[in-house]
């Protein structure tokens, strides 16, 4: 079912054959024509030599979430056919290079689906142009215009603003093709196509990624290092810091491995620049020693961990929430830690600050998880967003030797709340220590057992100290409800879309989302769980490690735990299916 | 070399805890003279300890420290002097948590000429877990976790930091004090990565090398006819340890002309400590294509 009026183009080729950019011309010229859209790609077949594919779902009312159909698909090898060829939408089009499939499609029907093919010689035209493959992706995308009933003009306003800087000939070689192949199309084809979703009023909005919300969150909240071993799927963060470096001032620094990459942030983050660093399963997995280094030195670090389906090399282009008990305990012994799933966009954007806040003001560590669907999906971002809604605040420092009390500085001083003033070493007239091993307040080293208790709860009561600061999950919908769906971080709109299917079901559906994960703030949070009438936890691991912890904090236990690890996030339509199906 | 007059000072009032007779007091007293005649301020100054005996020698001074995880100090060290440049950063580890835990760090750092100081503490054993072998131990060294005697040749610290283009080699004694302040002076002031690999004796796990055993076989470079300017030259002098017969001291090498990390960073980024944070305006990386 479709909540609304939308359609989705799937774009799939060999790598190199200019899907991604593809993908991302079609989004432009549906936000040009105020029309809302959302991006998702996938690599379902690296065995068989790179395919790649980018869905651009495309809607008049703003869409959150990937889907699991294809309204039209344009094959750029004859491989994609065989691979998509089920997924494409009853009434659905499918855009093929004739040359490459002998096999006339022309109006293609099943058991399932009826659909109707369009061949065009796309290689065959670009070869004329050109006398290589070049621009069989242009032609392919004028059979497009030609389906969706949009006109060129649109596209070539595209190809000039993108390839001008590049040569005069490119645009006029890409414009070239994309004519023959639309006259093609035309002299073969009807105007048999019923789609008339030409225009929309979207409210303006920016199309980011993940990965983008992240970076330009950081770059917000004033990171000036960082550091990083390239790991999918979270280097895309790291490329986005690395770009803009020079202009915002920061230092990008890609290191022997994952392990000199958070030392190197730990060593920046205690000498005062605010400082990230960011894996994925596989390369956190090495951070972790430093982890509790930070713990112990009581030094604010940003960790994120962008996580992909595992265990070991696991699904490395896939997606998975299955690191979340993993970064809970990472690290030997126990010290405070924040963990935050932020669920799309703006939260990416805004959490982040709010991470580096609170690792400056309780000088811990804070985590954040994403995953390769978060990070790889763009994403909506409304425009009316307040870009300068968080404001920096970095906690307690201390600045020369007028501002301590005594003579002596004590790195760690035992204070009500457990957060001791913080120098950064340079200060003038002030040095001190610190290490990995116990140590008293002056942070020299000190096995004594009094001392070890009491600095101990001194760290402890920091995560106590936090909670104020810790938000309750936000809910969707009614407060009250037949069925509550819970989600944490990347769940959250697969969800919510799901909520409003099922309403057309006349079943009452409401969402408490996640993005606060530890510690729990769990004064604000019970009373939400304890209206529920009937729970589904929604979330991408194999064990339920979520709803687990619902358990060991709330003693709640959902009704029915939706699980999916097969490396791809929910769709909306499975979610309401589950639910209609399992508990109706 | 004159005796200094507040010879006392930049210690901690607790003492270290080595056994008496320990290599590291000679590097301790050296470190601490080095810095007292160049004048650099205590505040300005960031000892970063590996893990095991010789990197709490950051606890037993009034700089300041920070110990780290054994094998990661010079990840740590290179963080904080990339934020912040005006720091002295000098890393104290050993030959395990240098050369063992953490060698790629070590070349890595090497490579990438990062303008900071390592005095690897290498006394050829892992002394605070009781004398195991470790990466700089010579053939034939039994320890409990090696009782049939080591079968592995050593590594030769001086020659792999030539091969990973260190721009300051050198070597000293923790058995004089003299040689050695002079040599961190020079490698402190060194324009980029300075290696002072510091032959200190255990006196509880190893009989071999012990301070008679270097005291007869050191030689001080600067009275040969050698100069330290070509590498190649450097290398070959390096590996004369191997024989275990001759063990030159002094600067091995240097090269003052390839910029540090920092004056490549500098061209194009303010220091980062020094730069405000308040209303950074990301706008316009929202509306780039």
């Amino acid at each position: 079912m479709k909540l609304s009026n939308e359609f989705v183009i799937a774009i799939a080729g060999k790598a190199g054959q200019g899907v991604l950019s593809m993908g991302d011309f079609m989004q432009h010229i549906a936000q040009n024509l105020g029309l809302y859209s959302f991006i998702w790609v996938d690599y379902p077949s690296l065995i068989k030599g790179g395919h790649n594919i980018v869905f651009i779902r495309i809607s008049d009312r703003p869409i959150h979430a990937p889907v699991e159909y294809i309204t039209y698909l344009i094959a750029l090898d004859a491989e994609s056919i065989e691979i998509h060829f089920d997924e494409i939408i009853n009434k659905g089009v499918l855009i093929y290079d004739n040359d490459i499939v002998k096999q006339k499609i022309s109006r293609k029907t099943t058991k399932k689906q009826q659909f109707f093919g369009v061949g065009v010689p796309f290689n065959a035209i670009s070869r004329g142009i050109n006398k290589s493959s070049r621009y069989a992706n242009t032609a392919a995308i004028a059979a497009l215009h030609f389906v969706l009933n949009w006109s060129l003009d649109n596209y070539t306003h595209i190809i000039e603003k993108k390839f001008k800087k590049k040569s005069q000939k490119i645009v006029d070689d890409n414009i070239l093709a994309l004519k023959q192949a639309y006259a093609y199309v035309e002299e073969h084809y009807d105007h048999i196509f019923s789609q008339e979703l030409n225009h929309g009023e979207a409210e303006p909005y920016y199309s980011i990624n993940g990965s983008q919300a992240l970076a330009f969150g950081a770059i917000k909240a004033g990171v000036k290092f960082t550091a990083a071993y390239p790991m999918t799927p979270a280097t895309p963060i790291f490329d986005s810091l690395a770009q803009n470096a020079d202009e915002y001032g920061i230092i990008a620094k890609q290191a022997e491995d994952e392990i000199s990459a958070i030392c190197m942030t730990v060593g920046a983050s205690y000498a005062g620049a605010r400082a990230l660093t960011m894996s994925s399963g596989g390369g956190f997995s090495l951070m972790v020693e430093a982890l509790g280094l930070a713990g112990i030195t009581e030094t604010p670090l940003v960790v994120i961990n962008a996580m992909r389906g595992g265990p070991s090399t696991g699904l490395p282009t896939k997606t998975e929430q299955s690191d979340l008990r993993f970064v809970l305990h990472a690290s030997q012994g126990e010290f405070p830690r924040v963990v935050i799933a932020p669920g799309d966009s703006v939260e990416l954007y805004t959490l982040i600050q709010e991470a580096f806040n609170l690792a400056d003001l309780y000088q811990l560590p804070v985590l954040i998880l994403t995953d390769k669907y978060l990070a790889t999906s763009q994403m909506i971002f409304p425009q009316d967003i307040d870009l300068n809604a968080i404001t920096i605040d970095r906690g307690i420092l201390i600045h020369n030797k007028s501002d301590i009390g005594s003579d002596k500085y004590a790195r760690y001083l035992f204070t009500k709340d457990g957060v001791s003033p913080r120098a950064l070493p340079g200060s003038q007239g002030i040095t001190f220590h610190s290490g990995s091993d116990e140590h008293n307040e002056y942070g020299e080293i000190c096995e004594d057992a009094q001392n070890r208790v009491k600095m101990m709860d001194k760290r402890m009561k920091k995560e106590h100290s936090l909670l104020p600061s810790i938000p309750k999950p936000e809910v969707y919908g009614n407060t009250h409800a037949e069925i509550t769906l819970i989600s944490w971080g990347s769940t959250k709109w697969a969800c919510i879309e799901a909520m409003e299917l099922l309403a057309k079901y006349d079943i009452t559906a409401n969402v408490i989302h996640f993005t606060y994960i530890y510690p729990f703030n769990i004064r604000k949070t019970q009373p939400l769980l304890s209206r529920i009438n009937r729970a589904i936890v929604v979330e991408n691991n194999a064990t339920g490690q979520f709803a687990g912890l619902l358990k060991q904090y709330f003693n709640f236990e959902p009704e029915h735990a939706l699980l999916k690890y097969d490396g791809h996030p929910f769709y909306p339509d499975e979610i309401s299916n589950i639910i209609r199906k399992e508990m109706f | 070399m004159k005796p200094k007059k507040d010879l006392s000072s930049h210690y901690t009032q607790s003492t270290p805890n080595w056994c008496p007779g320990c290599g590291n007091y000679g590097i301790w007293v050296a470190l601490k003279n080095a810095l007292q005649e160049l004048k650099i301020p205590a505040h300005k100054v960031v000892l970063v300890g590996d893990v095991g005996c010789s990197g709490k020698l950051s606890y037993w001074t009034d700089y300041n420290g920070f110990a780290g995880l054994h094998g990661r100090s010079i990840p740590i060290a290179e963080g904080i002097k990339m934020a912040n440049s005006d720091l002295i950063v000098i890393v104290v580890g050993g030959d395990g948590g240098l050369l063992g835990e953490g060698l790629q760090h070590f070349l890595h750092a090497c490579r990438r000429n990062v303008n900071i100081a390592v005095i690897l503490h290498n006394n050829q054993v892992y002394g605070l877990t009781t004398g195991q072998t470790s990466p700089t131990s010579d053939p034939g060294y039994k320890s409990s976790t090696t009782p049939d005697g080591s079968y592995e040749t050593p590594l030769n610290p001086s020659l792999l930091a030539l091969t990973a283009q260190a721009t300051f080699v050198s070597a000293s004694f923790a058995g004089n004090v003299t040689h050695l302040t002079q040599t961190i002076k020079s490698a402190i002031l060194h324009p980029g990565f300075a290696l002072v690999d510091a032959y200190q004796p255990c006196v509880t796990y190893n009989y071999i090398n012990t301070y008679e055993f270097y005291s007869k076989r050191v030689y001080d470079v600067t009275t040969t006819p050698y100069k330290p300017n070509d590498r190649f030259r450097a290398m070959k002098k390096s590996t004369e340890i191997e024989g275990g017969k001759k063990f030159p001291i002094g600067i091995l090498f240097q090269d003052t002309e390839k910029p540090s990390l920092q004056e490549n960073i500098q061209n194009r980024v303010k220091p980062l400590v020094k730069q405000p944070i308040k209303n950074i305006s990301v706008k316009s990386l929202f509306e780039q294509d």
